[in-house]
């Protein structure tokens, strides 16, 4: 088991440091000076060169690049943006929560209601229900994130007026208002992964429903909602925590629309800002804390994965 | 010597008779799925005629702007009324199809092309060439698609070549992927040892026998990742990282109807709609080939 | 008197199979996979189901355990009776049927590696069964799991319920399934194909321990297999299939010494034997099995029989027919009682 995670982490350390590298090169692949394009063009060389000393811009790239990461590593300093000097550290660590408490709810409510969908699906094949249910799903894999936002704030909060249409609140300050901000951006966040989830639990179930053992479960007759729910979900669910890992990108992704849309102060937006603002260092270190986020979310997954299907545990040891 | 080349000639005979036939049982089991694949195909030809005759169907010139007119409601004049600067709204949608396609479609192709060329060399090679490419797949997918995508689209300065560049990379890692995949299972068939085994090169071995047999997943594969494309150029014309502002696109439209919604809530809504009909269709068509490419579904109970 | 007798005998039956009719339906046309076939077991007997792949054997014994799929297959006419209840009448997912199933009837199948759940252990999957049928709680469940796990004669019985069927071999697997079937006390198991799939020494293995469990416990078993050499040795009757009906039925010794239809012949020809010269080539039954859709309305044996007369083309299939008193029947327009066995 133990050499399994360390292999994991390893190559899990390896793929963190090729995305600090690509966070890190995106700076340096700007055409035209990073710099004057940041202090703008009517300022002198003396301060550009002063500008150039104290954000370590004259040494070497790849000097540069051990600095940024010594300082996260040792003091979580992701260092000081050019325009606005302030600490990129405390910018992630205000954001990053923010981002999280959204991503995470959005999460578990598309895998509950897609593995749901999908084993109805399955299970109903061919009636009404499953065709219907399927539809709306493919509908959902091609609907941009973007326009079921302003579709939802269109509808429930200009027309119903039953949702906000902006804005957000801590969950630690006030609950309640936390949980009536969020259910707009959350619903939305999950539309596009409950589609993904749903078909792939439907297309194992429906694999796994053939399968011979099902057959002798129902052979020995046991009855049918232990058949589906107990024998033949969690054999089929197997490969889809693998796609529920590979998708995580999705919602961590889908947060930076939701956030510029709903007006949410989290990384998502953070980054729109810097991309807008040109602030390329902040654009750095989010692009690189979002992969870690994933990077992360990923390596839970498949450890989950060892914990449902006992052949890999074996094989772990 | 005569007899062997006649048998020869037959075998190429038969071999081109069979291609046909197996071209012909593909369309018919894609179109006789049902009522849904032929719609969506019909879908998407209609926005590609759109797209190219543009010019001669759309009512007025996209771009030109109109202070008297602006955010008219639908009327006989402006058959889905007019934007913030009064332009036609019918015109940009039709217009917005262009840049929705063209960009999707130079995306796939060079992301294909890059993407294939590099999972056969890694699915086929192995060892250190899997495990860079591999690992560097895995680092770019470690990012979501529209942060990825993003970043790079505005690092690059924002524009169509930009956003094309970008896109393309974003969805090179789907294409390594399949044909690792593909390579991985294909190469320990036995038609790759007795290839090997008469001398054939590497090189032949690849695109020969290797590629031809990844065909239908590629197929499918460049189908769908043409709605993705078409999704992240929307989603990247919405963000203001796109299309430069007066090209209408449809993400962008979105956009500029977001202000307006409460006014003309058509502005926003229509192109989505687009945008929907457009991908979900290039989706079910995927879906469609899949099933018919794939002789393993064909002629079940 | 014969008339008394004969509603005697029927009701001392266990199962009394009544013109099952399965079909299944496809884009190409229905597959008449069981065509209209009858047959009985008593309690407590030992009778074999016999014929080549595709022959409808298996799909009769699925439609006894209502396990048809519903689409595309269907059963579409007959009577199971069990105990004098008609199972027809209830439908596949009703709790009746669901009460029979491995608890009155059991079905081991062929493939044991595919039978049993992979995700969880062979002990939970025992016991569930005998919770569900026996109405015990977890613990006594698991107790009585072990105890019959050692009755089929598996070793280290606590490891064994721990394991998960990865981690056992092919024949324990079956074992494992037997002991199912033996754990809710059924009246009847039927084996389907059970040895297909293992080699010969675990083939021998699996089946004594099938039978003297039969014995033991005085349940009635009925093997579907296509080696007819296999069950001479301990069937009591045998029912030959053929494209979905039955064509020849009867005692083993019957059949064995006096086959009347040409495809039993031909079955009993086709073993290889150790006490024949070793020069004779085997003498294998020309021909493939017919599509089961659209077949012709005469019998459907014709294109592969070498008995074959004018009548056979002309006549619609033919009835079984039933010689004297031991009930050896055959579906046949021809009387081959002199040809003997070859």
């Amino acid at each position: 088991m133990l050499n399994f995670i360390m292999k994991r982490l390893l190559l899990t350390l390896l793929i963190v440091f090729l995305v600090s590298v690509f966070a890190f090169c995106l700076m340096h692949i700007l055409p035209g000076d990073p710099v004057r394009i940041a202090l703008g063009d009517g300022v002198s060389q003396k301060v550009v060169d002063e500008y150039m000393v104290k954000y370590n811009l004259d040494k070497p790239l790849v000097t540069q690049y051990l600095l940024w990461v010594e300082g996260i590593i040792t003091r979580g300093d992701f260092g000081q943006s050019i325009l606005y000097d302030e600490d990129v550290g405390e910018l992630m660590r205000d954001k990053l929560p923010v981002t999280i408490s959204l991503s995470i709810p959005s999460m578990i409510l598309s895998v509950i209601l897609g593995v749901l969908f999908g084993v109805i699906t399955a299970v109903k094949r061919g009636t009404w229900l499953d065709q219907g249910i399927s539809f709306i799903a493919s509908i959902g894999l091609g609907t941009p994130l973007f326009w079921v936002a302003i579709f939802g704030i269109y509808l429930f909060g200009l027309q119903l007026r039953i949702l906000p249409i902006q804005g957000y609140m801590s969950p630690s300050q006030n609950f309640v208002q936390f949980l009536y901000k969020a259910i707009m951006p959350v619903i939305c966040l999950s539309v596009g992964f409950v589609a993904v989830i749903a078909r792939q639990t439907r297309s194992n179930m429906l694999e796994v429903i053939n399968q011979d053992y099902i057959r002798t479960a129902r052979a020995n007759g046991l009855p049918e909602r232990s058949v589906i729910f107990k024998h033949a979900l969690k054999n089929a669910l197997i490969p889809v925590i693998t796609i529920i890992g590979i998708q995580m990108r999705i919602i961590v992704g889908g947060s930076v629309i939701i956030e510029r849309i709903f007006n949410i102060p989290g990384i998502g937006s953070l980054l729109m800002r810097s991309i807008t603002n040109r602030d390329y260092l902040i654009v750095q270190a989010c692009v690189f804390v979002i992969s870690l986020v994933t990077v992360g979310l990923n390596l839970l997954v498949d450890i989950s994965y060892g914990i449902i299907d006992p052949r890999i545990r074996r094989s772990w040891r | 010597m005569e007899d062997k080349d006649l048998k020869l000639l037959n075998i190429e005979n038969v071999q081109k008779d069979n291609k046909k036939k197996r071209f012909r049982q593909t369309v018919s089991v894609f179109f006789g799925r049902g009522l849904i694949a032929k719609i969506c195909f019909s879908i998407i030809v209609v926005f590609i005629v759109l797209a190219i005759i543009a010019p001669l169907i759309a009512p007025y010139d996209p771009n030109i702007q109109s202070l008297q007119e602006t955010k008219r409601k639908p009327s006989s004049e402006h058959l889905l009324g007019t934007d913030h600067l009064g332009r036609d709204v019918l015109s940009r949608i039709i217009y917005g199809t262009r840049v929705s396609l063209y960009a999707s479609v130079l995306a796939g192709l060079f992301a294909a092309s890059i993407g294939i060329f590099l999972g056969l060399l890694a699915g086929y090679y192995g060892k250190i060439a899997s495990l860079v490419i591999m690992r560097l797949t895995d680092a770019q997918l470690s990012i979501p698609g529209i942060v990825f995508t993003l970043v790079l689209a505005s690092v690059m300065g924002g524009g169509l070549k930009s956003i094309v560049i970008a896109i393309g990379i974003g969805m090179i890692p789907t294409y390594i992927r399949m044909m690792n995949g593909l390579v991985l299972s294909l190469k320990e068939n036995d038609f790759v040892t007795a290839a090997r085994l008469i001398g054939q090169t590497n090189s032949l071995i690849l695109f020969k026998h290797l590629l031809p047999n990844c065909f239908p997943s590629l197929i499918v594969l460049f189908t769908i990742n043409l709605g993705a494309g078409i999704m992240l150029e929307a989603a990247l014309s919405f963000l203001g990282v796109g299309i430069n502002p007066p090209t209408a696109t449809w993400g962008g439209m979105v956009s500029d109807g977001y202000a307006l919604l409460i006014a003309n809530p058509l502005l926003s809504i229509l192109p989505g709609i687009c945008i929907i009909l457009l991908v979900v269709s290039f989706n079910i068509v995927g879906d469609g080939l899949r099933d018919a490419l794939d002789p393993r579904l064909r002629g079940k109970l | 008197m014969i008339e008394i007798e004969k509603k005697a005998a029927e009701s001392a039956r266990l199962l009394d199979v009544k013109h099952l009719r399965t079909s299944f339906f496809t884009n190409d046309g229905e597959v008449k996979a069981v065509d209209d076939i009858s047959y009985y077991i008593n309690k407590q007997e030992v009778i074999a189901l016999v014929g080549e792949s595709g022959c409808g054997k298996s799909v009769s014994q699925l439609s006894v355990m209502q396990l048809i799929q519903e689409p595309p297959g269907k059963i579409i006419g007959g009577e199971i009776i069990l105990n004098g209840q008609n199972l027809l009448e209830y439908s596949p997912k009703s709790k009746e049927i669901r009460k029979i199933r491995g608890a009155k009837i059991s079905m081991i199948f062929q493939e044991p590696m595919t039978s049993l759940n992979p995700v969880y252990t062979i002990g939970s999957q025992l016991s569930e069964v005998i919770r569900v049928h026996m109405r015990v709680g977890k613990k006594e469940a698991w107790g009585r799991g072990i105890k019959t796990l050692e009755s089929v004669g598996i070793s280290d019985v606590d490891k064994r319920m721990k394991n998960f069927p990865f981690e056992l071999s092919g024949g324990m697997r079956q074992r494992v399934m037997i002991a199912t079937s033996v754990a809710c006390h059924s009246d009847l198991i039927i084996a389907d194909e059970l040895t297909t799939a293992l080699d010969v020494t675990t083939q021998a293995q699996v089946m004594d321990l099938l039978l003297s469990v039969v014995k033991e416990l005085g349940t009635a078993l009925l093997v579907v297999t296509h080696n007819l050499g296999l069950v001479t040795r301990y069937a009591e009757r045998i029912y030959v299939m053929y494209a979905g009906k039955i064509i020849e039925s009867g005692t083993t010794e019957d059949i064995l010494t006096c086959p009347m239809h040409p495809y039993t012949i031909g079955l009993l020809k086709s073993i290889p034997r150790l006490d024949v010269e070793q020069a004779k080539k085997l003498d294998p039954i020309a021909g493939d099995p017919p599509n089961l859709i659209d077949l012709p309305p005469r019998c459907t044996f014709l294109p592969r029989c070498q008995y074959a007369h004018e009548e056979c083309r002309l006549k619609p299939f033919p009835d079984l027919r039933c010689v004297g008193q031991s009930q050896h029947c055959v579906a046949c327009h021809l009387d081959l009682r002199s040809i003997k066995n070859g």
